[in-house]
């Protein structure tokens, strides 16, 4: 019979599965416990309000983030300068604002590789199993042999120091965390009743994967990938202190840091300012991480994948 | 008896050789011609074509890579893991100089946070919602979040610039090692104090720890003979890999406090592009990472009887 | 003296509110008493049970009191309850996978209960951590004790187990070292939280005779809690009913079972399959069952009692004294004087017999897809919907690469040689304790599992796994599973699991919707429930849905793997009545999985026993069920339990071999009464009695030995 393999027209590509997610989450009662649940308040919040700041930020404050202006050289806080200036008399508060729109970025843009790559090994491990998955678990391996930062340094050491390259040796390093968690989950899911009953009806490999795996694993990688973003933020921030990443004058959170350390006595806001930054978005990712996964991984992903990068 | 010991080992030298290709073909990344690149970089001013050649020859750069690789394979399976190009010694007697510092560091730094983590953690559970839960989990949340780098500044700020009680940066003294433990330590103990926290909880919901309960033993000893010993099986696995955490952090806390070590070391082989300084050390934190997480396997048939032979599900 | 509670409410505090479990039970136990405690989950029986022992967190005893040999428990202080529990009061959970903790040796954590025993105000702190350290025991006494506790509860060759690890048990073999632990302190009451559910019925007779030996022995008081009214009435003496956290009736347990008085208890008692012709429509409790939300201010059973009363609704009622010691809770004298003869009654009308012969006839000529279903005697080989012919179904024991790779593996045979068939219409029952395989053979028809021997035929074309079937074929078979909250998908709502399947039929939109209007009526669910997610559907409704979804296509066959053993007694009597009348309006053939033999006797035409992956008796229902011809199905029947007196340890001592090494000659000859030297060598052939076969040297010798021993709940045959 060739209807079989006629594209059935409720069909669903990666973006229904994930509309499909945004629709269940946002007219059941989950996601109403959801804005009940006060770590998901408290830290999407924080994590909203930084954002804002990213966006609107620029546009607020009076200065360029770049421009020199050394008569105003390592100012302490005052109304003018709410955060000080550094050593080439630029506004501090306005860097940070630049600033997080770097740390944001980044942390967005990373994650969103690290998802993309790590969920597509983990569902093709799980599900084909065999030696497919014995293979991709070896790679697995060898990523996770490497401590995160030794290897993201190195690679972005050798590509050469900028912004992009963090950017690139970030997502090489972190994406087999989710391979784990995703394989972890299909394997747990895919013998299911539910998904049996799927084969039993005659639902392609391809189709059972999409329509009933994937869905399955979104929920532990919404929580692990919350809580990444802090850790790639943290991360970017230590790889541009050494001088890898931001290169100067680019206002970077660790840069900032980085090239405060010299006046620590004399000017001690310009490490604390960027520091408290730091701190602040990454509070939020992970508040607003811990709070999703009570509401929506009751089952409580391994607490291992955070520590690494 | 024999089968899972082999099984690991197989899927261990599986890792090790993916390691070691990893490692040699990070070089390779360089962009434009690695020879070139490096001497630009070495001298600050372009190198001339003969220059290149030389050194391509010197370094054996000229050999198809599977040649270079198997060739350098051959050379750290027995011990030598070549010259640094941007010094006359060999990278075998820089590892040796610098590793006692990092593994100093490390130790004292693991020392510290589970001496900390592990009771306050146990405690947060057993008084779950407590003041000392509440204040517990913030600090925790700070010390995760908090850079360490930053943290390391505060500290070099508070204690060793205002109080003077300790050298801002060096080494060789338990007063050098200090600070850095701290700094290198919050971040794990915060970790370590989360995840006992959690497993404890985790337990402590067991059905076996009500059966405890209703055996009439005492609440004490319910929860450090029945819900303890079980509660560390995850834990352990967990600071296992959190080595590699110590040691990424160590990276950024050395530099910090301009400690000789491998940190420093690596950091200042990447700007330099002495890849041999490079490959050795990461081949080193590789394989102590990758061999930490065997002892940590071997660590969890000790504590856990459900698991023989290294197997683990 | 004794066991008494009075008034006690029990409430829980969570996200979505408070939930009320426990609102107003009181019930007693005198000292060397057997009393049972019924309900069906969510009732608050286990709650009650872990509130005696104060274990009742993380709820909270909000009214009422406990109080034991004038002890009130609910105002104890810590020593005291610790007191109570080291010497007093011991407590056996349900699941023994978990309750035993995993890191200690089981001799250990016996001989931990009696050093608290001996001085429950001692304990020392690091003496007690270290006596976990150390694997052995160096203490001889305590070992001498613990190796006779364990001999009691009857776990062989204790010597070699003492310092066995928890995993290295069986189920039923941890539930015994749990009765050792509880033994261990003497307790003058035992209490026992569904202390079988989670085990076969023939290790359920053995845990139950202990309990009763144990009983008898130490004149320990037990209180014994389960959903399941046998279980309950073959050992105790008083029955206390309970249902949305209040006791309803209690008394003797005889006279509470032969004459209920509560309409809850009648209700309960008229869904038990067990009561009720074979084949017939059970009777149902309407309503839906109490979700934990305050009680209203009447009587709880209001809403779902065809007695109840304006005055029901709003006053309380009270606790009438009846003679006998019973107490029932229900003011209405009709509702208390109703018999549940008349209940049944009321809802049997026809002659049950001539009218399935006579669907059956006429559905197997129209329905049947083969084209030679059209006559009526359907014995010809041909006929069959589905034959399995000497199918095996292997696995390999170890998935690891190089096993794989080198193909060394032991290989464990989970189907050995079945050959079967099942005819159009026809309900074959497939039994056997877990782990025989009956499971498995379902999944192979199913198409869920190759078979690596034999073949499974469909209408008579030999058919592989499912991605070998054509549509046609795939469509032949639905199949239901054990646990409805696990075989639909929580991420999709129930309509779009049920379209699916006709989405991979590809049938059109229009058609798709009709259809599935089709089969929300079909299963008795309005389809409003379309848009609602699993979650938001108890488990009987969605078990509903599990069918509709394997009825979308038409089927002619259904695999049932368990279809109601997750479910509650009065839910499963729905199940079964809708399975009955999709069977009688569709001429669906059934593939019936289930380890409880009164679910598939009301259910079966035909019954098939499993031992070891080997078909050991297939025959018509009657026949096999009352006279079963071969000795594992005749220890089957006598585990069920059924109130009468309890079975023999011997009728089927042990637990089955590893199936990876299976005994030679008949497989079932090491827990045979009757094997003898010929059992141990030769491999028993097909032995014909009456209209059933049996693979037994003894076959005819065993019909004719239980001929005479009936037990009563067979005696409507």
């Amino acid at each position: 019979m060739s209807e079989r393999h006629a594209r059935p027209s409720n069909a669903d590509g990666p973006s229904s599965t994930v509309r499909a997610w945004v629709r269940e989450h946002t007219s059941s009662t989950l996601a109403r416990v959801g804005w009940t649940n006060s770590s998901v308040r408290f830290g999407g919040g924080l994590v909203c309000l930084l954002a804002i700041i990213a966006v609107v930020g620029p546009v607020l404050t009076p200065y360029d983030p770049t421009a020199q202006a050394l008569d105003a050289r390592l100012q302490g806080p005052s109304l003018a300068h709410p955060l000080g200036t550094d050593a080439l008399g630029r506004d501090v508060a306005t860097r940070l604002v630049y600033g997080a729109r770097v740390s944001l970025a980044l942390a967005v843009v990373a994650t969103a590789l690290r998802v993309v790559v790590g969920t597509t090994i983990g569902l093709l491990a799980g599900y084909l199993g065999g030696l497919v998955d014995a293979a991709l678990m070896r790679l697995v391996d060898i990523q996770l042999a490497f401590p995160g930062l030794v290897l993201a340094l190195v690679i972005a050491g050798v590509l050469g120091p900028s912004l992009r390259n963090v950017l690139i040796a970030l997502s090489v390093v972190g994406w087999a965390s989710y391979a784990r968690v995703v394989r972890g989950n299909v394997l747990a899911v895919k013998d299911r009743p539910f998904v049996e009953a799927a084969r039993l009806y005659g639902t392609p490999g391809r189709r059972i994967a999409r329509r009933h795996l994937l869905p399955s694993v979104l929920n532990p990688v919404v929580v692990l990938a919350t809580m990444n973003l802090g850790t790639i933020v943290l991360t970017a921030a230590g790889l541009s202190f050494l001088g890898l990443g931001a290169q100067p004058p680019t206002p970077e959170w660790g840069t900032m840091i980085a090239g405060g350390r010299d006046y620590l006595r004399s000017a001690p806001w310009l490490v604390t300012a960027p520091g408290v930054a730091i701190m602040l978005t990454v509070i939020g990712f992970n508040v607003l991480g811990d709070g999703l996964r009570d509401v929506l991984d009751p089952d409580h992903l391994e607490e291992r994948d955070r520590g690494r990068s | 008896m024999l089968r899972p010991v082999l099984e690991r080992l197989g899927s261990l030298t599986i890792v090790m050789a993916g390691v070691s290709l990893l490692t040699y073909g990070l070089i390779f990344l360089t962009p434009g011609d690695p020879a070139y690149t490096i001497l630009h970089e070495q001298r600050g001013s372009p190198p001339s074509d003969a220059e290149v050649e030389a050194f391509r020859a010197e370094h054996g750069l000229d050999e198809p890579f599977a040649v270079q690789y198997l060739s350098w394979l051959t050379d750290v399976l027995r011990g030598d893991l070549g010259t640094a190009y941007t010094r006359s010694e060999s990278v075998n007697v820089l590892l040796v100089q610098h590793l006692p510092n990092t593994v100093e560091l490390a130790l004292a730094a693991m020392a510290v946070s589970l001496a900390l983590a592990v009771p306050v953690g146990v405690v947060s559970a057993v008084h779950r919602d407590s003041w000392i839960d509440r204040t517990s989990q913030l600090v925790a949340l700070l010390g995760v979040s908090m850079p360490n780098f930053w943290l390391g500044y505060l500290l070099i700020l508070l204690v060793a610039l205002s109080l003077g009680l300790t050298p801002t940066s060096g080494s060789g003294t338990l007063a050098h090692l200090v600070l850095p433990a701290i700094t290198l330590g919050t971040g794990l103990a915060a970790i370590v104090t989360r995840l006992v926290r959690t497993s404890m909880l985790e337990v402590l919901d067991a059905a076996y720890v009500d059966t405890a309960r209703s055996k009439g033993v005492r609440e004490r000893l319910v929860v450090y003979k029945h819900a303890l010993r079980n509660a560390l099986i995850p834990v352990v696995t967990i600071v296992g890999l959190q080595f590699g955490f110590v040691l990424s952090g160590a990276v950024i806390v050395e530099v910090v406090f301009q400690r000789p070590g491998l940190g420093t070391l690596l950091v200042d082989a990447v700007f330099a592009r002495d890849y041999p300084v490079v490959q050795g050390v990461v081949l080193l934190t590789a394989v102590a990472f990758v061999l930490t997480n065997q002892l940590v396997d071997l660590a969890y048939v000790a504590l856990d009887p459900r698991i023989e032979g290294g197997e683990r599900t | 003296m004794g066991l008494s509670v009075s008034d006690l409410h029990v409430r829980f505090r969570t996200r979505s509110g408070p939930v009320h479990a426990v609102n107003g039970a009181s019930f007693a136990v005198e000292p060397g008493e057997i009393v049972g405690l019924v309900g069906e989950s969510g009732c608050g029986k286990s709650v009650t049970a872990r509130s005696i022992v104060r274990l009742e967190e993380p709820g909270e005893i909000v009214r009422g009191s406990i109080e034991f040999d004038g002890t009130t428990l609910t105002s104890a202080d810590d020593r005291t309850l610790r007191r109570l529990r080291g010497r007093e009061l011991a407590m056996v959970f349900q699941d023994p996978e978990t309750t035993l903790n995993p890191v200690y040796t089981v001799g250990e954590q016996i001989a931990e209960a009696l050093r608290v025993t001996d001085d429950p105000d001692s304990q020392p702190f690091v003496g007690e951590l270290l006596a976990g350290v150390r694997s052995r025991f160096t203490s001889r006494a305590n070992r001498g004790r613990v190796l006779e506790l364990l001999a009691d509860v009857g776990i062989p060759r204790p010597g070699a187990r003492i310092d066995d690890y928890p995993h290295q048990f069986s189920g039923g073999m941890r539930q015994r070292v749990m009765l050792a632990i509880a033994l261990a302190r003497r307790p003058s009451l035992l209490i026992a939280d569904e202390p079988t559910t989670a085990l076969d019925t023939t290790t359920q007779a053995a845990i139950l005779e202990r309990l009763a030996g144990l009983n008898e022995d130490h004149g320990m008081g037990v209180l014994l809690i389960s959903h399941d009214i046998g279980v309950v009435s073959q050992l105790c003496d008083r029955i206390v009913v309970m249902y949305d956290g209040v006791v309803v009736e209690s008394g003797p347990t005889s006279e509470l079972l032969s004459s209920p008085a509560h309409p809850y208890t009648k209700a309960l008692l008229g869904c038990l399959p067990g009561r009720s012709e074979p084949g017939e429509p059970l009777p149902t409790v309407g309503g839906s069952p109490p979700d934990g939300s305050p009680p209203p201010a009447g009587c709880i059973f209001v809403e779902r009692c065809p007695f109840a009363r304006e005055a029901c609704r709003e006053t309380e009622q009270p606790i009438l004294e009846l003679k006998g010691g019973r107490t029932v809770r229900c003011d209405v004298p009709e509702a208390r004087a109703t018999d549940l003869e008349a209940r049944d009654e009321s809802s049997n009308s026809t002659d049950r017999e001539e009218g399935r012969t006579a669907t059956l006839a006429v559905d197997g000529g129209v329905q049947s897809a083969s084209p030679t279903g059209s006559e009526p005697t359907q014995r010809r080989e041909g006929q069959s919907v589905l034959s399995l012919e000497g199918v095996t179904t292997a696995f390999r024991t170890s998935d690891a690469l190089v096993d794989r790779l080198l193909g060394t593996t032991d290989r464990l045979t989970a189907v050995d040689d079945v050959s079967l068939e099942l005819r159009p219409g026809e309900t074959l029952g497939l039994v056997g304790e877990s782990g025989c395989g009956k499971s498995t053979l379902a999944r192979t028809v199913a198409g869920l599992e190759s078979p690596t021997a034999g073949t499974v035929r469909l209408q008579g074309e030999p058919v592989g796994a499912v991605d070998d079937r054509s549509v046609a074929q795939l469509a032949e078979v639905g199949v239901v599973f054990q646990n409805p909250g696990t075989s639909l998908n929580p991420t999709r709502t129930v309509g779009e699991s049920l379209e699916e399947p006709l989405v991979e039929a590809g049938w059109s939109g229009a058609r798709r919707a009709d259809r599935v209007e089709e089969l929300f009526s079909l299963v008795d669910l309005p389809d409003a429930y379309a848009d609602r997610y699993p979650r938001q559907l108890s488990g009987g409704q969605l078990q509903r849905v599990a069918i509709a979804r394997a009825l979308a296509l038409e089927p002619s066959v259904l695999v049932l793997d368990e279809p109601t053993a997750a479910l509650d007694v009065s839910v499963q009597a729905t199940v079964l009545n809708l399975l009955g009348e999709l069977q009688a309006a569709l001429g669906l053939s059934y593939l019936f999985v289930s380890h409880d033999l009164a679910v598939v006797r009301h259910v079966a035409d035909r019954v098939a026993a499993m031992y070891l992956g080997r078909l050991l008796e297939v025959g018509p229902a009657r026949q096999v069920l009352s006279r079963p011809a071969h000795p594992y199905t005749a220890a089957l029947l006598e585990a069920v339990p059924d109130g009468d007196a309890l079975a023999s340890e011997s009728g089927l001592a042990g637990e089955p071999p590893s199936p990876t090494d299976p005994p030679a000659g008949c497989a079932f000859h090491p827990r045979c009464p009757l094997a003898d030297d010929r059992c141990t060598h030769r491999e028993p052939t097909w032995e014909t009695v009456g209209d059933a076969r049996s693979r037994c040297h003894y076959a005819k010798s065993c019909a004719d030995e239980h001929t005479s021993t009936q037990h009563d709940w067979k005696q409507h045959d």
